[in-house]
């Protein structure tokens, strides 16, 4: 009997041990479903592009009496891109200048304005307006830019205008702008998209899943509103690895994000930012946005070849135009070396008979984009010599620039600047005279040269140089630093007349 | 002879209770898991199952794969187990309550805000996650009656339960539209 009982007991522990043994079988190779959307919300900008290695014109104004400071920066040989770039510019400075009832002109400033650093900043089209505004309390327009797309052909620039004072901010406006370099295609943020209401979709998924929602239920279409401000906001949006970041305009909600604990209704204090893998934001792009969006690798885009092929329009900038005379010689390398590190041009008024001896000095300084004058053959005072000796000196080094730098070499600048009627009617060219001579001949100290040369010029000044005084030389870094410390901007003669320089004596721009 | 057959039935006595004793303590200590092995149910195709209290009842989905098991003695619950063995919902309906009290009742750990919103077939979905982030806590109202649900792990699990909420679909028994 005892042993039944126990046969019973083991039989009994048996059948359980068995029947727990008939738990379900799991599967490690089974995944969860994931989101439809694959999407990030992201609390910080996205890292702004590095335009160190993008050559770039920077450019940057600063107007008191209009109460305007604009940086921003030229894509060399991106002629349309170019000009919607300025035209943001314009109309922005135009807005300021109607509303305080002063006519813009270009603008320098004394010694150390520390105008000098230029263009385009990275990180600061994301800063808050009041930090762009600063402390004056007038009201005042700042203008600031940062690349934010630089990718195969393809560039992007962004300009950020705000106008307000210290205490409100009247105005925050956005543009960016691309362009495709290979193409010549440009287009402004808005371009990039067609159909908005499939990003809404996809933004409002995505804020709901960051917001722990879990409702599957179908987002509704943007309100009129809604739909506008989104696409305002992608003015400010970027690529970025692929993805699409759009930032969320301030007060943008929707009703599926209502009601959900993680959802903060973005404000200037908690801006988010939405970040859309290609697979989402691509049923959406323009076939400029894929253009754009497609682009991939190091940017390719034109290197600047030499300051004065770039765009500088002087009725924006404050511009002047430096000269250099009796060259070349063996200094003037290190002054177009100076040049070229400053995104600088200059005039160079060349000597026939230098010239002949330096013809590669002759084709560089037209390679990076200056321009050559004729300066005479042998230097003469060409008002003590006949007709036909002035035409000579000035028929042969004509003839020996053009062929060297293939420019049109169409002003000349006299000798000691003695000039006659008579000289100027076999010349048959604009002579091209100063209204700033430094004396860099006349033995002064370095210190002076520097300090006269900086400190004299003024909006559409000439100012005279020679690039076989070794002074000039030495102080050309300095004195380009300070020139644009100041805020000019250093032309050629024919940029400064924009492309029309007048007849006859010529001192000074307009 | 007498003393042994007093040893020999004490002996019998004793064992017979140490026996019964066994089997008392494999009854309670077994039998539910036993039960569970009896009755969880591995879905071969997607399904649906009823739970039901006395004025509620609520269609939840069960996908082909996971397993399903009821609660012993009581139809009101239902727990769903994904084919990974990793997630794991526990779903009861009540006849009644106020939602945002049952979250707090039903919860196991102090949780998080609470977010509102609806599910697809329109009923209020109010849910917050635990402070420590591991399960979600939920209620799906119909009228006076309630769904409620606890899921977990959420993260990388969050998605399949919506999953799951866009097709559970609660009503109150006797109650047309």
């Amino acid at each position: 009997m005892i042993r039944r009982k126990v046969l019973a007991t083991v039989l009994v522990a048996a059948g359980v041990v068995g029947l727990s043994a008939c738990a379900p079988d799991t599967d490690p190779s089974w995944t969860p479903v994931q989101w439809p959307v694959v999407g990030r919300m992201l609390t910080a900008p996205p890292p702004p592009v590095d335009p160190a290695g993008i050559a770039l014109a920077s450019q940057r104004i600063r107007n008191d009496a209009v109460r305007v400071e604009a940086r921003w920066a030229y894509l060399p040989g991106a002629q349309p891109l170019n000009e919607k770039i300025e035209a943001t510019v314009r109309a922005a400075i135009g807005e300021q200048s109607a509303a305080v009832g002063v006519v813009y002109e270009p603008q320098v400033f004394g010694v150390e304005a520390a105008l000098g650093e230029r263009g385009c900043v990275a990180g600061v089209t994301a800063l808050p307006a009041a930090d762009l505004l600063g402390t004056a309390t007038d009201s005042h327009t700042v203008v600031v830019c940062e690349i934010v797309h630089a990718a195969g052909s393809t560039f992007g620039e962004r300009l950020r205008v705000v106008r307000g004072s210290a205490t409100a901010v009247e105005m925050d406006q956005i543009t960016t702008l691309y362009t495709d370099v290979a193409t010549g295609a440009v287009g402004d943020g808005a371009a990039l998209i067609g159909e908005t209401d499939v990003l809404w979709e996809d933004v409002v998924s995505i804020a709901r899943r960051a917001a722990g929602g879990l409702s599957l239920i179908a987002v509704g279409p943007p309100s009129d509103e809604q739909r506008a401000s989104l696409g305002n906001a992608l003015q400010d949006a970027s690529f970025v690895g692929g993805e699409l970041v759009v930032p969320l305009p301030v007060g943008f909600t929707a009703p599926e994000l209502e009601g959900l604990a993680g959802w903060q209704t973005p404000d200037a204090a908690h801006p988010v930012w939405v970040s859309l893998p290609r697979e989402s934001y691509d049923p959406a792009l323009t076939d400029f946005g894929r253009l754009i969006a497609d682009a991939q690798g190091p940017f390719a885009g034109p290197a600047t070849t030499g300051a004065a092929l770039d765009r500088t329009p002087c009725d924006l900038v404050p511009c002047m135009a430096l000269t250099l005379d009796d060259g070349p010689s063996g200094l003037t390398d290190g002054i177009l070396d100076a040049l070229r590190d400053r995104h600088s041009s200059a005039t160079f008024f060349m000597l026939g008979r230098n010239a002949q001896n330096r013809p590669d000095t002759v084709r560089r300084v037209s390679a990076e984009g200056h321009e050559i004058g004729n300066h005479t053959w042998n230097h003469p005072d060409l008002t003590k010599l006949p007709d036909g000796q002035i035409a000579a000196e000035l028929q042969s080094t004509g003839d020996l620039l053009r062929s060297l730098s293939g420019q049109a070499v169409s002003t000349f600048r006299p000798p000691y600047g003695a000039l006659s009627d008579r000289v100027l009617g076999v010349a048959g060219m604009p002579a091209i005279l100063w209204s700033v001579d430094t004396r860099d001949w006349a033995g002064r100290s370095d210190a002076d040269l520097l300090s006269y040369s900086v400190s004299a010029p003024r909006v559409g000044s000439i100012m005279l140089m020679h690039d076989i005084q070794g002074a000039t030389s030495r102080v050309m870094p300095q004195v380009l630093d300070g020139l644009l410390d100041r805020g000019f901007s250093l032309v050629t003669l024919s940029k400064i007349f924009d492309g029309q320089i007048p007849g006859g004596i010529v001192r000074y721009a307009p | 002879m007498a003393t042994g057959s007093v040893q020999r039935a004490l002996g019998v006595v004793v064992l017979t209770a140490v026996v019964t004793a066994m089997l008392g303590v494999a009854v309670v200590a077994l039998l539910p898991p036993i039960w569970v092995a009896a009755t969880t149910l591995v879905a071969e195709e997607d399904m649906t199952t009823t739970i039901r209290g006395e004025r509620v009842e609520a269609s939840v989905p069960v996908p082909a794969g996971w397993a399903m098991r009821p609660t012993f003695a009581d139809e009101s619950r239902v727990t769903l187990t994904s084919p990974d063995g990793r997630m794991q919902v526990d779903l009861a309906v009540r006849d009644a309550g106020d939602p945002v009290v049952t979250l707090g009742d039903i919860a196991p750990r102090p949780l998080d805000a609470l977010s509102r919103e609806r599910t697809v077939a329109g009923q209020e979905l109010l849910h917050a996650n635990t402070a420590d982030g591991e399960l979600i806590v939920g209620v799906v109202v119909s009228g006076d009656a309630l769904l409620t649900f606890v899921s977990g792990p959420r993260q990388g699990y969050d998605a399949e339960l919506a999953e799951l909420l866009a097709e559970i679909d609660v009503s109150q028994i006797g109650v047309t539209g």
